[in-house]
């Protein structure tokens, strides 16, 4: 009965994505109401298989485990299971997801991306589902990678502007490179040999056993490395008000709640427990605190109710990573639950903010007075300057990423390139004929 | 490579002539105002010196933007009937015959009306290279020509190769296509010369500079002009646009892009210099000749025109600002924009060409491939599709003279004049179903034989025609009348919440009198919760005040969640109930008093209040017989997560709500003072007539009554009864609302249609809470009773002006110098953002992101969006607006003549005008400068008992329809 549950709720929304997409590969289109009649149904079953499961959650580890794949010396293990961390999460995101999806019927109505939007949507929830309720680090990962594909897409989502799918593909490349981590965490692991089902710890919350020795450092650091990008932590958070280029619902639940609180799951499910590795713990806390420290300094300057939002977001999300690193899971687990239904409603409601604004102002019967004075009172002026356009251009962050990582790196494959061009002619034979004229794009940095 | 400016060469003096230059480009940018104080105005008001036609031509050559609908969105009207083929026969009257072109083929004229009827779907480009390639469409007839041109086609080419057999058609298709490109002139001439260095560059490397100076100065802008989204504003605002910049990006350890390394210096270098002095200094760096300067600053500030357009907007309407306006000027801007552009020019052509090189170098960068010949062969394979098609000899068309011949009639018919066409015939259908529709309902129109039980006045908004239509029918006692919805009275206006006043009249005036709304007991504490709230909001964006709040609230965020998204409509009734408790009565202080207030005066004078209530008596036709209770309802919408709610207002108060315009004239009416006056003017009102404000909510038809307590008790009875049929109107007109709305079924029971419009006023997942002013078309001046009964499907504003006694036209003068340009306003502005609605609207409503209180971005950041938002357009029909006026066409005419603005108008054919003879159906449409006379349909209207009856089951555009219950004082020969 557990494993059904368990199983109901983590594969329904995957289910709800694949009645979407194989109608539409075979040319069949379903009416608005059908996709999100579907959608809603089986996040709202989702959430209430977990609901379910409460009871057995909460008494302690509740789990299912099958082995996917075994080449030798290569066992990838499929698992999930429910206990006292997942039980919240597993709960919160289908329902969240079910009323978003309920909310984007009308707000979606005659928009041409309407069936694409509903199938990313349940692909996303899905994913996000599977992490939470993952057993192994395999599941976990799978769930992972789907989250993130349909997070990307959706900020994609109006393809007819040049501005989404770039961004998206920012969103994604940070994906990508942190996602990384989770690979080599798996390596290491597999090479460790201590298993990568979550069986370990004490009472009623499953973790990841920690590997002995010096590997639990390696993929400890690995593990943080992966939540960095998914969380938009310090310094690699520059995707996340760019991610608000998509449809305001999925900006809200993405990046308002559920997107951005896998990091630190992921963290408090492996290996923020891991004993006797306090440099572990002090990386991740120093991550959180300049992560939050960055962004409310940069969210103060931000003049786009999104993007203000995006950051007061990851201010909070520093603070729970930092809450991590030092031990405070319950604390940690509250925040993010109460923050990502604080901050999502916020988002889906930015659309109000003239509305609240004239609304504020009947209220208070005065203009509404002036925030940051006390800065400008407590920093001198010639810093308060830099300071501003400190935070204005956000930290410079991405033009420090682009100037002194990115066109290096760019640089250096160039340079092989050009070598590989140099050797092959020579082991070709005669030079090319004529020197090239110049030309359009010839050493463009671009 | 100096990163230290240059003197301007130019001995003048630097910059001289660069103010006179950004005048004039201002003149294009778009006019729109802070979202908050949002103005429907025409789109293209930089262009109304202009014929209609060649305005919208030339304004989407420079902007890039649509004139017209798609061709093939007409093929579908045409399609659907919504264009007949006796439309396209009228359009093309006017076009010369011509001789045969080519000879033994079809004249000029009949060419073009096959051509409109045709549509032909021309790929382009590499799709045309890939048709030609690919697919047999040299080789054999496609399969969608009519059978008797086919077999036409077939009999032709067995006649020029009776030899040939079954590959005769092979060889004539061969023929016809090796002629018609041979015979195919070559492309137009190389496109005009690049107006900014940056098209140069983006042409012959691929490399866009603005995708590296757009983001910043998106920032720096938004920043700037911020009202108060931001926690932190930009220190040093008040200093103007570019000595902030300067002092902001003027400090070492700025931005670390490699293009912005010499910002520091560059600006410092700037130290003192004037905008004009900058943007001189700028240009000339950039190496635009002096006599292109013009262009290029127009250029420049139209590739963000939306953020240059807000500058430019609150540097001449600081008022119109939110909150405060910080002091914006567009030179300022300017100067930033190409400084910025300077350096990533510069930067971008060394990264082209080499550490050494300066714009100088630009014209070394490879010009690229020569301009492909592909318009020579689009022109070629449409000339070859039409030969098919259209009744030509083909066979004489393989021959060099008339394949030339054929392809210059082909070319004269060029996309933009088709669809020109296309929409001329698309308007007069349009205009004949109108026009056939008031000259039909002649039978049927009759005064109201008795007195009134009750009048009210509404705006003249045509959201209106459908709430007074259902009153009329519901109840035939009522009387209805069409005024201006700010009643007259030109005030500012402060509520007794309200935290400053606001101008409530139309835009072109200016206010004088300051209006307040005064409690009349010491009001609740309801500060405190405001403070709350205010905090709340702030703190929830703050590091440790956001964190003790999310968690100290927990889970209690999840309320609002599941409530506004499952019941939106029984939680904010919920909220609401906590929120308002109510407060006192309360009262517009209108009585003139010494005090003057920011330059504006309180109240008004009682010969002031005097003058304003005579002239809506008199422009109304009101006086002539009040009724014992008048209402005088004003209107306005209220809507949530809508930021283009103010949109929603009323036209006529300036985008504001008109409630207080109404309160205050009823106010003013009912003043013993006011009324002595004017019975000493000799036009007293009786005693016994009593005047009350409304506010009708259009977005949840609910309507509010104003000073209900002063009512006197013998009135009272009256009211309460004209109260309960306005209830039941407002019900009738909620359910044919719903028809528009997705959301409704067809079968929507009327008294669940009240609460299905409540619901959408305050779902926050409703991105359409009214369709607003969308399907506007008519707007018709003259007396109800000769529309009463008439369906008009909400697309007409109603004008009530009475012919009779108005001898010498000067009310009409009056009338239509307020009316014609707010209602061609609203119409063009709806006709641009739905032709285009991603050029001139601001695209679907879906990624907005609200930016400093000011306006909406796509996205984190992009250009500012103006106009409107698809979800408000989409069902619009885009048609310019008729104007109906019942005058004979000489006062007409003359009335139209003496106003330059309506002229204007008029004459370029921004609206379209038809005269209505008084004393008779006879109605004549202007065109070309004069009145040519309306001719009389044929076929009689559809009739219906109740309007009900008309919609019912249909969600598209209707045609005008009698319905009889409407009409009370018909003829009883015409009833039979």
């Amino acid at each position: 009965m557990t494993a059904l549950l368990l199983l109901a709720a983590a594969l329904l929304p995957l289910a709800a994505c694949g009645a979407l997409a194989v109608p539409a590969w075979c040319g069949a289109r379903w009416s608005e109401r059908v996709s999100a009649g579907v959608v809603t149904a089986a996040f709202a079953g989702s959430a209430l298989a977990a609901t379910l499961l409460l009871p057995a959650a909460l008494r302690g580890p509740a789990g299912t485990a099958a082995t996917w794949l075994r080449l030798d010396g290569l066992t990838l293990r499929g698992g999930l299971v429910d206990d006292a961390l997942a039980a919240p999460f597993a709960v919160l995101a289908p329902a969240l997801l079910a009323l978003v999806s309920a909310f984007s019927r009308r707000y979606l109505h005659a928009e041409p991306g309407h069936r694409r939007f509903y199938l990313l949507l349940a692909l996303f929830g899905g994913g996000v589902q599977t992490v939470f309720l993952a057993g192994t680090l395999e599941t976990a990962i799978a769930g992972w990678e789907l989250a993130g594909l349909a997070s990307a897409l959706l900020i994609g989502f109006f393809h007819e502007r040049p501005a989404p799918p770039a961004n998206g593909l920012r969103a994604f490349a940070t994906y990508r490179l942190c996602d990384v981590g989770l690979l080599c965490a798996l390596a290491w692991l597999h090479h460790a040999g201590t298993g990568t089902a979550f069986t370990g710890g004490a009472g009623r919350v499953a973790t990841l056993p920690a590997p002995p020795g010096a590997a639990a450092a390696v993929v400890g650091a690995a593990l943080l490395w992966a939540a960095l990008g998914k969380s938009a932590l310090f310094p690699l958070g520059g995707w996340l008000p760019r991610a608000m280029e998509g449809p305001t619902p999925s900006s809200a639940i993405c990046y308002g709640a559920l997107s951005v609180s896998l990091g630190p799951y992921l963290l408090l499910r492996t290996c923020a427990g891991w004993p006797g590795h306090a440099w572990l713990a002090a990386a991740t806390v120093l991550v959180g605190l300049l992560t939050a420290a960055h962004a409310t300094l940069v969210g103060r300057a931000q003049t786009d109710v999104k993007s203000s939002l995006a950051y007061a977001s990851m201010a909070q999300l520093g603070l729970v990573v930092a809450e991590v690193g030092l031990g405070l899971h319950r604390l940690a687990v509250l925040h993010l639950v109460a923050h990502a239904l604080l901050r999502s409603g916020q988002i889906l409601r930015a659309p109000s903010l003239l509305h609240d604004h004239q609304h504020r102002e009947r209220a208070l019967g005065r203009p509404l007075p002036a925030t940051g004075d006390h800065l400008a009172r407590l920093v001198p002026p010639g810093a308060q300057r830099w300071l501003y356009r400190h935070a204005l251009e956000r930290g410079h962050l991405d033009g420090l990423l682009a100037a002194r990582v990115l066109a290096p790196v760019a640089r250096a494959v160039r340079a092989w390139d050009a070598c590989e061009d140099r050797w092959a002619a020579r082991l070709a034979g005669p030079p090319a004929p004529a020197a090239p004229r110049v030309h359009a794009g010839s050493g463009g940095t671009r | 490579m100096t990163a230290a400016p240059a003197q301007p060469g130019t001995a003048a003096g630097p910059g001289e002539g660069v103010p006179a230059l950004i005048a004039r480009a201002a003149r294009l940018l778009p006019a729109q105002a802070p979202l908050s104080a949002f103005v429907h105005h025409n789109t293209l008001h930089a262009f109304e010196d202009r014929p209609f036609e060649e305005a919208v031509e030339h304004a989407a050559r420079l902007f890039g933007t649509e004139p017209y609908l798609a061709e093939s969105a007409y093929a579908a009207l045409l399609a659907e009937g919504r264009i007949t083929p006796a439309d396209l026969d009228a359009v093309v009257a006017d076009a010369p015959a011509g001789p045969p072109a080519p000879p033994g083929g079809p004249t000029w004229r009949a060419y073009l009306r096959a051509r409109l009827g045709t549509h032909l779907d021309i790929p382009r480009g590499a799709a045309l290279d890939w048709l030609l390639a690919e697919t047999p469409a040299l080789a054999a007839l496609p399969a969608d020509l009519p059978p008797e041109r086919a077999r036409y086609l077939r009999a032709a080419a067995a006649r020029r190769r009776p030899q040939a057999g079954a590959d005769a058609v092979r060889h004539l298709l061969a023929d016809l296509w090796t002629a018609l490109r041979r015979a195919a002139p070559a492309g137009p001439a190389a496109p005009p010369p690049a107006a900014r260095p940056r098209d140069l560059l983006l042409a012959r490397t691929g490399h866009d500079t603005d995708t590296d100076t757009h983001p910043l100065l998106i920032r720096f802008a938004a920043a700037y002009l911020d009202q108060g989204v931001a926690y932190w504003a930009m220190p040093g605002r008040e200093e103007g646009i570019l000595a902030a910049f300067r002092s902001l990006y003027g400090r070492r350890g700025g931005p670390p892009e490699p293009w912005l390394r010499d910002l520091p210096a560059v600006l410092a270098a700037q130290a003192g210099w004037s905008a004009a002095r900058t943007v001189a200094w700028a240009l000339t760096a950039l190496r635009v000749p002096e006599p292109a300067w013009g262009a290029a600053i127009e250029a420049t500030l139209l590739s963000l025109r939306g953020w240059a357009g807000m500058v430019h907007h609150l540097e001449h309407a600081p008022h119109r600002a939110p909150v405060a306006a910080p002091p914006a000027r567009l030179a300022d801007h300017l100067a930033v924009q190409l400084t910025l552009d300077l350096l990533a020019t510069r930067a971008a052509v060394r990264a082209h060409l080499g550490p050494a090189a300066t714009v100088a170098d630009l014209d070394l960068l490879d010009a690229g491939p020569p301009p492909a010949r592909a318009a020579r062969r689009e022109l070629a394979y449409e000339a070859y599709r039409l030969a098919q098609l259209l009744p030509v000899d083909v066979d004489a068309l393989c021959a060099p003279a008339p394949a030339a011949a054929w392809l210059r009639t082909v070319a004269a018919a060029d996309e933009v004049l088709r669809r020109r066409l296309l929409h001329l015939a698309y308007e007069r259908r349009h205009r004949v179903g109108v026009l056939d529709g008031l000259h039909a309902h002649g039978r049927y129109a009759a005064p109201l034989s008795r007195p009134p039980a009750f009048q009210v006045v509404f705006c003249i908004d045509e959201r209106e025609e459908s709430l007074r239509r259902h009153l009329e029918e519901h109840c035939p006692s009522v009387e209805t009348f069409g005024y201006a919805g700010f009643f007259g009275v030109p005030m500012s206006y402060q509520g007794v919440d309200d935290v400053r006043p606001r101008p409530l009249c139309p835009v072109v005036l200016t206010p004088r009198h300051l209006v307040v709304e005064e409690a009349r007991a010491p009001r609740a504490k309801r500060h405190r919760g405001g403070a709350a709230r205010r905090g709340y909001d702030v703190g929830t964006r703050t590091l440790a005040r956001g964190a003790a709040l999310s968690l100290g609230l927990g889970l209690a965020h999840a309320v609002p969640w599941v409530g506004r998204t499952l019941f939106p409509r029984r939680f904010d009734r919920w909220l609401r109930r906590l929120d308002h408790p109510g407060g006192p009565p309360t009262r517009l202080d209108l009585h003139h008093r010494p005090a003057e207030d920011a330059g504006l005066r309180r109240g008004f004078t009682v010969a002031e209040m005097t003058d304003i209530v005579a002239a809506a008596l008199r422009t109304t036709g009101l006086g002539a017989g009040p009724a014992p209770v008048v209402l005088l309802v004003g209107h306005g919408s209220a809507s949530l997560n809508n930021p283009h709610e103010a949109a929603h207002d009323c036209g006529a108060t300036g985008g504001g709500r008109g409630g207080p315009n109404a309160r205050a004239l009823a106010a003013m009416a009912n003043d013993p003072e006011v009324r002595a006056a004017l019975a000493a003017r000799g036009t007293a009102l009786p005693a016994h007539v009593w005047f009350v404000g409304a506010y009708h909510n259009t977005c949840d038809d609910s309507v509010t009554y104003y000073d209900e307590d002063l009512v006197p008790a013998r009135t009272r009875p009256a009211l309460r009864a004209a109260q309960a049929a306005l209830a039941q109107a407002c019900r009738l007109a909620a359910h044919e609302r719903c028809r528009r709305f997705a959301t409704a079924p067809p079968d929507l029971p009327v008294d669940r249609a009240l609460a299905h419009v409540e619901t959408h006023t305050v779902d926050l997942g409703q991105p359409r809470p009214e369709y607003g002013h969308a399907t506007n078309a008519v707007c018709v001046v003259g007396r109800r009773w000769r529309t009463r009964g008439l369906y008009l499907d909400r697309r007409a504003f109603l004008v009530s002006y009475d012919p009779t006694a108005d001898p010498g036209a000067e009310i009409l003068a009056g009338l239509l110098a307020a009316v014609g340009p707010v209602c061609a306003g609203i119409n063009l502005e709806y006709y641009f953002s739905h032709v285009d609605p991603v050029g001139y609207g601001c695209g679907t409503k879906l990624p907005h992101n609200i930016t400093g209180l000011l306006g909406v971005m796509d996205g984190h950041a992009s250009d500012l969006r103006t106009g409107l938002p698809w979800q408000m357009v989409e069902i619009h029909e885009p048609v310019r607006l008729l104007l109906v006026v019942e005058a004979a066409p000489a006062a007409l005419a003359a009335v139209i003549a003496a106003n330059p603005a309506l002229d204007r108008l008029v004459r370029h054919r921004w609206i379209q005008l038809a005269a209505w003879q008084p004393d008779g159906d006879a109605l004549s449409w202007y065109d070309g400068g004069r009145f040519a006379p309306h001719r009389p349909p044929a076929a009689p209207l559809p009739l219906a008992g109740r309007s009900v009856e008309v919609y019912t089951g249909r969600r598209d555009h209707l045609g005008c329809a009698h319905v009889l219950a409407g009409c009370p004082d018909a003829p009883a020969e015409v009833l039979r």
